[in-house]
């Protein structure tokens, strides 16, 4: 088995750990002041999920926009996607 | 080894961001993407039309109807739409176990939750970037580039598997 697999397959089997130190560091990334200043009410409720759950297609689909310019903006905003 | 896969839009999404689409097939023999997946990456159609191991797939009767079964299951517990993520998951299941490549929280709830998913491999997009590294497509320093698309930690644990690699 490649190392690849390995860790993938070991990711699959520590998903709920892994995940969850993943969360953490979306949580710290975010910059409320900033997205309060720039986003609109729907993108604020899309970044909201997106943090918690990381949700792509959900929180691109509240926010009214396409997946890859709602990622586009949580980068401009310095939020982590991990 | 190449292997079968099914991935979602956004996956696809970080690969474009990444610059790295192109090497999709070399890492893949073959590629299935959902209508839905399609339909959201149509920033991107000319990059994935360029490449020979995808094939864009339909669903069946039977496929579509489970998808929104799923779906309106998985929204009453988180808002959005995410028909994408759930077709993907779906096409794995009935076309014969592809791997599903994702970096949403959505096939991993189901799989967690329907006995019928429970064998079904998920990876993250994480696996791709392990895989081009072992292939000689990209060299260990292009993890860095990953830094905000995956967790410090995820990535930390990749060079340090990779301990060897340049």
């Amino acid at each position: 088995m490649s190392n690849a697999r390995q860790l993938a397959e070991e990711y699959m089997e520590n998903f709920e750990e892994w995940e969850k130190e993943a969360k953490e560091e979306r949580l710290k990334s975010v910059n409320w002041d900033l997205i309060n200043k720039r986003c609109s009410k729907k993108q604020i409720e899309a970044i909201k999920l997106f943090v918690e759950f990381r949700l792509y297609e959900g929180a691109a689909s509240i926010a009214g926009m396409s997946i890859l310019d709602f990622v586009n903006l949580l980068d401009e905003l310095g939020v982590s996607r991990g | 080894m190449k292997e079968r896969a099914v991935l979602d839009t956004s996956f696809l999404v970080n690969l474009k961001r990444l610059d790295v689409l192109k090497y999709l097939c070399d890492v893949f023999e073959e590629i299935l993407i959902s209508p839905e997946v399609w339909k959201e990456s149509f920033q991107f159609h000319d990059d994935l039309e360029k490449l020979t191991c995808i094939k864009k797939e339909k669903l069946t009767t039977a496929e579509r109807e489970r998808v929104n079964e799923l779906h309106e299951e998985f929204s009453s517990h988180f808002s959005g739409k995410h028909f994408g993520e759930i077709e993907a998951l779906v096409l794995s299941q009935s076309r014969g176990f592809f791997l599903v490549i994702s970096d949403n929280f959505a096939p991993w709830y189901i799989r967690k939750h329907y006995e019928e998913y429970s064998k079904v491999y998920i990876f993250r997009g994480t696996y791709f970037f392990a895989r081009l590294l072992e292939l000689g497509k990209i060299k260990k320093k292009f993890f860095d580039k990953l830094i905000g698309t995956y967790s410090t930690k995820d990535i930390s644990r990749i060079k340090q598997r990779y301990n060897n690699h340049e």
